[in-house]
């Protein structure tokens, strides 16, 4: 079930993306794809039943059930990838308004 | 026109997608991984390179990576080229942004803070810094690590930006701090060439699983990529406050 | 054998070091790129494990005869690309610094997830790069489709860890060849590399990247980038594709399409780089057709045609019209500078493919290999050969001859500036003889570089599988 809504919303962000005209809101959508990716690729190392993978007092031998480690590792460099790509695309986004004083690619043009 | 089309395309990849996670062909199910067949079970046990032996928190001495934390030995010992790229990303992001802000005339001007805000800032300053450093020295023992830690700073450093309208952060200092830890980071791995022939390979003691001096060199690793992370975060936070030069 | 990781590890401890000594900026790029060069010497084929773990439990870079190539293919063109562009370089150099560590990383990799992140270095400094055109729409177009197509692409990998357990290409590759429902993943990959390579329908970025670029953005992205991203594309259709014949029939319906619009599109071009960038696009539709269909020998021929090539035609380029005139306003440019007027026409002798030059011995290979998978293929290329012969020629007596009286752009002042730039006469003088010289004797290419023999047949590429691309060989 769970894995079904990480791809409804993975779905949602990027027909946000292709549909909506404001540069603002194609970031969003952005950023909707890459959360629900995030949550499809954590789901992928659950276990029913198993604990979080770090040795503690309570949990501390390496022999019990734990999840999967390595998709939270790839998660915490996608969120950072992510994070750094979205905050390049918002300051694009200033330097366009501050050009074209709109946010509307229809108005922009794109024309080359 | 655009709308059908993309509706079209997005119910095609859900109709494949979520067939192929509800059948049992590539992925297993939601709940079912079986973590034998798979790389972590050598992650989880600390055999990669050494023999079979169970690792118990608090009295295995000298284990592989020697971190509590699994996650923190995936990201800083077994696959820590990744963090590499991962920083530099960080990296470029934050030099880009600077290189695209261009020259610039101050920052631009922000209004008073109400009460409220600035009194709690106050407060809330000290607190949010110490958990920052906390988390990032704690990285092989509790969830945690250089990149959430170093994000904790630089939002006492946003936190301070909003509530006091006169604060202007000095970037240089923050800019040298940043350029020496990522050197520092390569430079560790560039020793570890020449001590063991391999890079980023762990050439100090792991002491005690569980202890707060263990790990080898992966909470020194983890307190550079902080110090990084977080000045970074701070230049592009001051970065995009900045006014635009009247050309 | 351990100087491999410091190809990709010494461009970024410069560049981290271009933050602590501010003035030394242009100094540290040059060092990074000579100390690169002067690497491609000592470094020794086989895998090196990164931490010292095995794969598939670590990283691992593969040097075999394929990165090989690749690897000083791109390193020395990104040595003269600098040095003939060198007063373009602004205040950029740590983010060429990182795009240098980024391409080697694409190469050398052997890992999946690896090769998502040193994607995502290389395609955000491409985005910064770009925007010193300050015409910012064109890269925020770029950021958004590159960054859906790296998303994808993660999909896919991670679709399949979930069914095999690990991240390493060789070990994938080998677990499945027997395996099915690899549809999806295999189709999400391919969208995400596909972003890069410039393949139809997800190409829309190209044309306002590649027009607003100046010569040293311009040449790295046409040769460099597009190279990395062709060895990459090769390099993961042959491992992983190669027991879906489903997927590889529609690959080569979408590389077809790709060479077509290209090639018919720069026939319309009306300003040089327009007609490049269109050639460009062909090109990657050319050698992801011959990828696909296991002729690795005439694509990596192919690749290092068009990338050294496109060096020389994107930096003239950018010389002689850096605000995009029609070709036709630029009557007689090259009357007045022969040496760069030479070194384009040798350049696009060779992309057509005439004879005594590079590209015929890439092309005749790869029509004797073509006529092995389907007869129509042939064709195909001969037609586009035709078509980029009319272009090439068509625009290059355009730029020669100087026309009526009172057409030609004779000016003293562009006189003297062009002697001036000695870094791209030699650049150009140098990459004209390199084509010549190995158009006139192929076997220098397969004798030194191409054909280590004693190499292709070791067994200890990896630890779980072989992992050999088998190059087949040409005349």
């Amino acid at each position: 079930m769970i894995q079904i809504s990480a791809i409804v919303l993975m779905l949602l962000g990027i027909y946000g993306l292709l549909t909506t005209k404001h540069i603002i809101k194609m970031i969003i959508g952005l950023n909707i794809f890459e959360v629900g990716l995030n949550i499809f690729i954590i789901t992928i190392g659950y276990k029913t039943g198993a604990v979080a993978p770090i040795l503690t007092s309570q949990n501390n031998s390496s022999i019990l059930n734990f999840v999967d480690p390595l998709p939270q590792a790839i998660v915490l460099t996608a969120i950072v990838i992510g994070f750094g790509i979205t905050a390049v695309g918002l300051i694009l986004a200033k330097k366009i308004y501050v050009q074209h004083n709109t946010y509307n690619i229809d108005e922009i043009g794109g024309k080359i | 026109m655009k709308k059908i089309l993309a509706l079209l395309l997005v119910s095609v990849f859900a109709f494949f997608a979520i067939t192929l996670v509800q059948s049992d062909q590539l992925v297993p199910k939601f709940g079912d991984a079986d973590l034998s067949s798979r790389v972590s079970d050598k992650y989880i046990s600390k055999s990669v390179s050494v023999d079979n032996k169970v690792v118990e928190y608090g009295e295995t001495v000298n284990a592989e990576t020697g971190s509590a934390n699994l996650v923190t030995s995936i990201v800083v010992n077994y696959r820590s080229f990744d963090t590499l790229g991962e920083v530099t990303v960080l990296f470029i992001s934050a030099l880009g942004i600077s290189l695209i802000v261009g020259t610039t005339d101050g920052m631009i001007k922000r209004s008073e803070s109400g009460f409220i805000l600035k009194t709690g800032s106050k407060v809330l300053m000290p607190i949010l810094l110490i958990v920052g450093i906390y988390v990032i020295t704690h990285g092989h023992l509790t969830p945690g690590g250089g990149f959430q830690g170093g994000s904790m700073i630089a939002s006492a450093v946003l936190l301070l930006l909003i509530s006091d309208h006169e604060f202007v952060p000095n970037m240089n200092k923050f800019k040298v701090l940043e350029g020496l830890s990522g050197s520092l980071y390569i430079i560790i791995g560039l020793v570890s060439i020449s001590l063991t022939g391999y890079f980023l390979k762990n050439f100090m003691p792991t002491g005690q699983v569980g202890e707060l001096m263990s790990a080898g060199i992966i909470p020194i690793i983890y307190l550079f990529i902080g110090l990084k992370v977080g000045s970074e975060l701070t230049g592009i936070l001051s970065d995009f406050l900045k006014k635009e030069a009247n050309v | 054998m351990k100087y491999t990781i410091l190809l990709i590890v010494l461009p970024l401890l410069f560049a981290f070091l271009s933050m602590i000594f501010k003035n030394q900026k242009k100094p540290l790029l040059y060092l990074g790129i000579t100390v690169n060069v002067a690497l491609l010497f000592i470094i020794s084929k086989g895998t090196y494990m990164i931490g010292g773990f095995d794969a598939p439990y670590g990283i691992n870079l593969v040097l075999d005869q394929y990165s090989y190539i690749g690897v000083i293919l791109i390193n020395s063109l990104f040595f003269l690309s600098i040095l003939s562009n060198s007063k373009l370089i602004g205040s950029y150099s740590p983010v060429y610094l990182t795009l240098l560590a980024g391409v080697n990383g694409m190469i050398l990799t052997g890992d999946l997830f690896n090769l998502f992140v040193f994607i995502e270095i290389t395609t955000i400094s491409a985005y910064i790069l770009t925007s010193q055109s300050k015409k910012y729409i064109h890269t925020f177009n770029y950021l958004i489709i590159g960054s859906i197509g790296s998303g994808l692409y993660l999909l896919g990998v991670m679709l399949l860890y979930a069914g095999f357990g690990s991240l390493n290409l060789a070990d994938i590759a080998a677990k499945s060849s027997a395996a099915t429902g690899l549809l999806l993943p295999l189709l999400l990959i391919f969208v995400g590399l596909s972003v890069e390579t410039k393949l139809v329908p997800f190409n829309g970025w190209v044309r306002g990247i590649y027009k607003n670029s100046n010569g040293l953005v311009g040449s790295l992205l046409a040769s460099i980038v597009a190279s990395a991203a062709l060895f990459v594309m090769g390099r993961v259709l042959n491992s992983l594709f190669a027991t879906s014949a489903f997927m590889s029939n529609i690959i080569i319906l979408v590389a077809v399409i790709t060479l077509m619009s290209g090639e018919f599109s720069a026939f319309k071009g009306k300003s040089i780089k327009e007609i490049l960038l269109y050639s460009s696009i062909g090109q990657s539709g050319l050698i992801t057709l011959l990828m696909v269909t296991g002729l690795i020998f005439p694509a990596i021929l192919l690749i290092i045609n068009n990338a050294v090539s496109k060096l020389v035609m994107f930096s003239i380029a950018d010389e002689i019209s850096p605000e995009n005139k029609t070709y036709s306003d630029l009557k007689g440019s090259f009357a007045q500078r022969k040496i760069l007027g030479l070194g384009f026409t040798v350049a696009s002798f060779s992309l057509i493919g005439l004879p005594l030059f590079l590209g015929f011995y890439a092309k005749i290979n790869s029509l004797i290999g073509l006529f092995d998978i389907n007869v129509l293929l042939p064709l195909v290329i001969l037609l586009i050969t035709v078509v980029e012969g009319a272009y090439l020629i068509r625009l290059n007596i355009a730029l020669w001859h100087p026309g009526e009286e009172g057409e030609s752009v004779y000016d003293v002042k562009v006189v003297t500036q062009a002697e001036s730039n000695m870094g791209m006469i030699l650049t150009v003088a140098l990459l004209s003889f390199v084509i010549i010289i190995t158009g006139l004797k192929p076997d220098l290419l397969g004798n030194s570089v191409l054909s280590d023999h004693s190499l292709l047949n070791t067994k200890t590429m990896t630890t779980t599988s072989e992992f050999l691309i088998d190059l087949k060989g040409g005349l």
